[in-house]
């Protein structure tokens, strides 16, 4: 694979702008060009697999447990980060967790994302090694380009680039009947659906995992992760048997046990992760792998 | 020493403008949560609110931490209307993640209304602060225009109770060099909004009619505008900003380069130390037309001549009005003031 355009330009890999050289960040979209420089290194094309969702579905902390447990070699995975920035997320959503807090919201601002940039591979007979980007966007920049595309361009090239997605939609919220996780999936889809098909007969070949996320809050999710769809999800549910062709339902949970603390001179309910208990982080992710 | 700046511009009945407005936060709704355009009046084109949304401050975005914090910002719009952000902390953030809420009134003027303010956005800022409804009423998804008064004839009656030490003026006068010569600056100070306050007096419209604006905000490639007012640069953003071609004026630490415009800049430092900002502001209003470094050059000679003229003996006096006698005028500003040194010359004889 080659990104440079010519020897005094740096092509970015995520929205192709010619950068200089030595820049350490796109001009155009603040993706690191870190990330030029370990593909051109490893001499295949890197995957994109995106993680997206609703603010506050649990972005961060899901890719930050689920890159953990690739380095900690769960289920036979193998994962080597590329470059230090790769660790900035498992670290601190690992750091944040470990004192009892929720990382921080993640920044609307695209040059304040985290990337990582691994090689994973599954140990067996065969053993395939697969380069994988994976960034952690803003819900809110994510909902922003959907409500009105073309608003965040790092987002729409992004998804436009993705081998696979993770679409994490809220189960606890939408087990207590609220509508709008079912709302913003199909806003999602519709929005992958526009980005992926040229031909509106064929249906969109990009493998997407539907993850349902707090599903500790409903543990019946774990049982058929589908079937909860169907009866939770139903617009999503629909929107996904008719156009996509690789789509799987998984649900997942990391946090165990949740904690309410609020102080006297604050009247703001803060939610403490009492412990993180881990539990189909690493299913999606691997369904994915499967169908690149 | 009491030097003063020029800080808070005070508003007084004027023109009323209108513009159109919108609130940009995060608020937990039927519709979803997390920062997004909550309301907006109907004039805000689909292609504004996209433009305006991607750079817009969310969380932790404000370099005032603390729960009083407050930033702003002005840029143009691909539309030709200005944007102007005026944000501020609004409690905890609701998902208690830590940090703070920021809260966003978004205002879109027309280049001629802006004009009315002196493209000053603290002027702006200043006549919302009368005008404004408290957010909670205004949180319709549609909301009507706001009607502001410009109050353009006393925005020159600037606040002067802040005294500030001779580093922060000869910062302030590093940073107004890089503005007045078209180069992105970003200055890192330790109240931004003072040095907004300052700086924009010795700007002339010319270049406040083009200049976009972030104060109290931390600096980020989205928000890249050509001035940039700060508290601190972490390593990571000292990098990007370097990378965006940005000139840095760190607090404490910058080198005075040589500048063109040298003599408007002496004599800007000269207003701030002596408390003749809303003067220096009144000129700079003026100054409309393109901004030469000759062109001020030669104002801010007039201005000094001017003072020496009023305490001079008569003979001083004629030389000083014959040095301009003759001068080309490359501004209608410098053209105003002769008239008021040849004045003050005739008046003083008509006395004799």
């Amino acid at each position: 694979m080659s990104s440079t355009v010519s020897p005094s330009f740096t092509a970015c890999l995520i929205c192709g702008t010619r950068n200089q050289p030595k820049a350490t960040v796109c001009k155009e979209c603040s993706a690191p060009m870190a990330l030029v420089h370990e593909a051109e290194a490893q001499q295949r094309p890197p995957r994109i697999v995106s993680v997206v969702g609703d603010s506050n579905v649990g972005k961060t902390v899901y890719l930050g447990f689920l890159l953990d447990m690739l380095s900690q070699r769960a289920n036979q995975f193998e994962a080597i980060p590329r470059g230090a920035y790769s660790v900035d997320l498992p670290q601190n959503v690992i750091s944040h967790m470990a004192y009892r807090m929720f990382p921080p919201k993640t920044p609307v601002e695209s040059s304040e994302w985290n990337w990582a940039y691994y090689q994973v591979c599954k140990r067996g007979r065969s053993p395939k090694w697969v380069d994988l980007v994976m960034p952690d966007m803003a819900g809110e920049a994510i909902a922003a380009e959907v409500a009105a595309p073309s608003t965040f361009r790092v987002i729409e090239q992004l998804l436009a680039r993705s081998s696979g997605v993770l679409l994490l939609v809220d189960a606890a919220l939408a087990a207590h009947g609220s509508a709008q996780p079912d709302f913003f999936g199909v806003k999602m889809l519709s929005y992958l659906d526009s980005l992926y098909t040229t031909d509106r007969r064929k249906r969109i070949e990009v493998p997407v995992a539907v993850v349902l996320t707090k599903a500790d809050y409903f543990p019946e999710c774990f049982d058929d992760p589908r079937r909860f769809a169907q009866a939770n999800l139903t617009r999503l549910c629909n929107l996904c048997e008719s156009r996509l062709a690789k789509v799987e339902f998984f649900a997942t949970s990391v946090v165990g046990a949740l904690g309410y603390a609020t102080s006297e001179n604050d009247d703001v309910v803060t939610s403490i992760p009492l412990h993180v208990s881990l539990r189909g982080v690493l299913e999606p992710f691997e369904w994915v792998l499967q169908q690149l | 020493m009491g030097a003063p700046t020029a800080l808070r511009p005070a508003v007084a009945a004027g023109k009323p403008v209108r513009c159109e407005q919108g609130w940009f936060t995060s608020i937990r709704s039927p519709l979803g949560n997390g920062y997004r355009l909550i309301a907006a009046s109907p004039g805000l084109s689909a292609a504004e609110k996209r433009e305006l949304v991607a750079c817009a401050p969310t969380h932790d975005s404000l370099c005032d931490q603390s729960a009083n914090g407050r930033g702003l910002a002005a840029f143009r719009l691909s539309s030709g209307r200005w944007c102007l952000f005026l944000s501020r902390h609004a409690g905890r953030e609701p998902t208690a993640r830590g940090g703070w809420l920021v809260e966003t009134h978004v205002l879109v003027l027309e280049p001629d209304a802006y004009q009315q303010f002196g493209f000053n956005p603290l002027c702006v800022q200043a006549a919302r602060d009368v005008a404004l409804l408290s957010p909670a009423d205004t949180r319709r998804s549609c909301l009507p225009p706001l009607e502001l008064t410009s109050g353009l004839a006393a925005t020159s009656a600037f606040d002067c109770a802040v005294a500030v030490d001779e580093p922060e003026i000869k910062q302030l006068s590093a940073v107004t060099a890089a503005v007045l010569e078209g180069t992105p600056v970003i200055g890192t100070v330790a109240n931004p909004a003072r040095a907004l306050g300052g700086l924009m007096t010795a700007v002339p419209t010319a270049i406040r009619s083009r200049l976009s604006i972030s104060c109290g905000l931390r600096f980020t490639p989205t928000r890249a505008f050509t001035l940039v007012l700060t508290d601190r640069l972490s390593h990571e953003r000292l990098r990007l900003a370097e990378e965006h071609g940005y000139r840095v004026i760190k607090e404490a630490a910058f080198t005075l380069e040589p500048s063109a415009f040298e003599p408007w800049l002496r004599l800007a430092e000269d207003s701030w130390r002596r408390g003749g900002a809303a003067e220096l502001d009144r000129i700079s209003r003026q100054l409309t037309e393109t901004c030469s470094a000759q062109a001020l050059t030669q104002v801010a000679a007039m201005w000094l001549d001017l003072d020496l003229a009023e305490g001079a003996d008569e003979a001083t006096r004629r030389a000083i009005c014959e040095r301009h006698e003759n001068t080309q005028a490359l501004s209608s500003v410098y053209d105003n003031l002769r008239e008021r040194l040849r004045a003050s010359r005739d008046a003083h004889e008509t006395a004799w």
